[in-house]
C-alpha cells in the first residue's frame, strides 16, 4: 500500500516536470484567437474566429491572433516567430502559418509569416498593412479594432492567393520527415534486435537438433553462405564511394532480414507509432515552420 | 557419438554477435549522415539570407539619393561589408564576412531609423517598404544562424556519443565549428542621437 502511494506520487511529480518544460510560452486554448491579455471584445473574438476558421477550411492556412500581457524581455518579432514555431502554426508540408501577436504592456504588434506565406506576404507588405490598418486605430487608442482590421486584410490577401498557399516548399520539411523516418527505423531496428536475440535462442536449439539428425553441413551450410555474403556486402559498403554506399549496406541488410526470416518465426510487426493526438480537445496546429519573416510596429 | 558443443556454440553464437555489431554500425552511420546533412542544409539557409541582405544593401543605397551621402561612414561601412561578403570564398570566410555584414547593417539601421535628421527618407514609402524587408532579413538571419548553430551542436554531440565515437573516424565525420565573433552581435545605440560621421 505504501509502495503504491510512493509510485503515484512520483508519477505526479514527474508530470509536473513535464508541464514546466513548456512554461516558456503559453499553451494555446484555441486555434484562431488566444486573447490572453483580454484586449478584444467578445464580438471581435467571435468575428475573428469566423473568418479565421473559414480561411482554414478553404485554404488550409492557419492564422492565429494572440494577445499577451508582456513580451517577457523578448523582441516582438522574436516572440512571434518562436511562438509560431513552438505551436507549429501552419500545415507541415506547406508552412502556411501566420501569427499576429499583440503585447499589451509594450504596446507592440508583431506579425510573423511562416516560410510558405513569405511569397504572398513579404515583409514590406506585412508592414504596409500594419501601417495602413493597424497604426491609425492604435493612434486613436483603439488597438483592438486595429488588430481586427489588419487581420481581416491579411485574411483577404491569403484568400486571393489560395493556390499559392497550398504549395509545398521548404526542403527543411523533407529533412524533418527524413529524420523522423530514421528515428522510426531505429525504433523498429531495436525491436528487431530484441526479436533476433530471442530467436537466436530458438535458432540455436533447432540448429543443434538438425545437426544431431542430419549432420553438420546440411544444417548450417546455407545460412553460413548467406552470412558470408552479407559480411562481404558490408565490407564493400565501407570501401566504395559515397552515393553507392547505401546500396551495399541495404543489400547487407536485406540478407540480414533473410537470415533472421529464415528461422520461421512469424514476426509480429507493431504498426502503432502515433505522432500524438495533441493535448487539446479541438484539434491542433499542423506543425508548420517559421523563418523569421514578417514585420512589427 | 560425441557432439562438439563448443564448436557448434562458436559457429552459431559468433555470427549472431557479428550481425548485431553490423546492425549497430549501420544505424550509427545513418544517424551521423542525417546530422551532417542537417548542418549542410541549415548553413545553406544562412547563406541564402546573407545573400538576400547583400541584395537589399544595393537597393537601399540606390534609394538614399540625396538624403544621405554614400560617403557617410555608416553607409560606406555597409557597402564595404557587402563587397567583402561577395568576395568570400571558403566556408569560414563566408561565415565571418556574413556576420560582419549583418553587424554593419545593424549600425546602419539604428543610424538611419532613429534619427529625425532624414525626414524626406522617413516619408518615402519605398524607403519604409525596404526597411521592413531589411529588418525582416535581419530576423531571418538570426533565426537561420541560430538553427545552424543548433545543428552543429547536435552533430558534435552525436559523433561523440557511444557507439558513434568509434565509428565516426572510419567514415570521415569530424567535429565541426562555426564562426564566433570577437565581439558579440549587438545593436549599437547612438547615445546622444548624433550620427557617426
Amino acid at each position: 500500500m505504501l509502495i503504491m502511494k510512493k509510485i503515484i506520487f512520483t508519477l505526479i511529480a514527474f508530470c509536473f516536470l513535464f508541464s514546466f518544460s513548456f512554461a516558456a510560452f503559453p499553451a494555446y486554448t484555441d486555434l484562431y484567437v488566444n486573447d490572453f491579455a483580454n484586449v478584444l471584445s467578445a464580438e471581435q473574438i467571435s468575428q475573428l474566429r469566423n473568418y479565421l476558421s473559414q480561411l482554414r477550411s478553404e485554404t488550409t492556412a492557419e492564422v492565429v491572433v494572440v494577445t499577451v500581457n508582456s513580451l517577457d524581455g523578448y523582441a516582438p518579432m522574436d516572440y512571434a516567430t518562436n511562438l509560431g514555431q513552438a505551436w507549429g502554426v501552419g500545415k507541415k508540408e506547406t508552412d502556411n502559418g501566420l501569427v499576429i501577436l499583440y503585447a499589451k504592456q509594450e504596446n507592440k504588434i508583431a506579425v510573423a509569416t511562416g516560410y510558405g506565406l513569405e511569397g504572398i506576404l513579404p515583409d514590406s507588405k506585412v508592414g504596409r498593412i500594419l501601417d495602413e490598418y493597424y497604426v491609425p486605430n492604435r493612434d486613436l487608442g483603439n488597438v483592438s479594432q486595429g488588430i481586427v482590421d489588419a487581420t481581416l486584410v491579411y485574411v483577404n490577401e491569403i484568400n486571393q492567393n489560395k493556390e499559392e498557399v497550398g504549395k509545398s516548399i521548404s526542403p527543411l520539411n523533407d529533412l524533418g520527415a527524413l529524420i523522423i523516418s530514421f528515428i522510426v527505423f531505429g525504433f523498429f531496428a531495436l525491436i528487431f534486435i530484441g526479436l533476433f536475440l530471442f530467436i537466436g535462442g530458438i535458432m540455436i536449439l533447432s540448429t543443434i537438433q538438425k545437426i544431431k539428425t542430419e549432420g553438420f553441413v546440411k544444417a548450417i551450410g546455407f545460412k553460413l553462405g548467406l552470412f558470408i555474403l552479407m559480411v562481404v556486402f558490408f565490407i564493400l559498403g565501407t570501401i566504395v564511394p559515397d552515393p553507392y554506399r547505401v546500396y551495399f549496406f541495404f543489400a547487407a541488410f536485406i540478407l540480414f532480414i533473410l537470415l533472421t526470416g529464415g528461422l520461421g518465426y512469424g514476426g509480429s510487426h507493431h504498426g502503432g507509432w502515433h505522432g500524438g493526438g495533441g493535448f487539446h480537445g479541438g484539434g491542433s496546429f499542423g506543425g508548420g515552420s517559421f523563418g523569421g519573416g514578417g514585420a512589427s510596429r | 557419438m560425441n557432439t562438439n558443443w563448443a564448436g557448434i556454440g562458436a559457429i552459431v553464437i559468433v555470427p549472431i554477435i557479428i550481425l548485431v555489431l553490423i546492425l549497430i554500425v549501420f544505424l550509427s552511420y545513418n544517424g551521423m549522415v542525417v546530422q551532417d546533412q542537417a548542418v549542410k542544409s541549415s548553413w545553406s539557409e544562412v547563406e541564402n539570407q546573407y545573400q538576400r541582405q547583400a541584395d537589399l544593401i544595393l537597393n537601399l543605397t540606390s534609394i538614399l539619393g540625396s538624403a544621405v551621402s554614400v560617403e557617410t561612414n555608416f553607409v560606406k561601412d555597409v557597402i564595404d561589408s557587402r563587397t567583402k561578403w561577395l568576395g568570400a570564398g571558403t566556408q569560414a570566410e563566408k561565415e565571418a564576412a556574413g556576420y560582419e555584414m549583418n553587424q554593419s547593417m545593424a549600425t546602419f539601421v539604428s543610424a538611419i531609423a532613429t534619427t529625425e535628421a532624414y525626414p524626406t527618407l522617413q516619408a518615402n514609402k519605398q524607403y519604409t517598404a525596404l526597411m521592413d524587408e531589411v529588418t525582416g532579413t535581419q530576423n531571418r538571419i538570426t533565426t537561420a544562424r541560430g538553427r545552424y548553430i543548433d545543428a552543429i551542436q547536435s552533430y558534435n554531440v552525436t559523433i561523440k556519443q557511444i557507439p558513434n565515437i568509434f565509428i565516426a573516424g572510419m567514415f570521415g565525420f569530424a567535429e565541426k565549428d562555426y564562426y564566433k565573433a570577437a565581439a558579440p552581435l549587438t545593436t549599437p545605440t547612438l547615445g546622444d542621437g548624433k550620427l557617426p560621421q
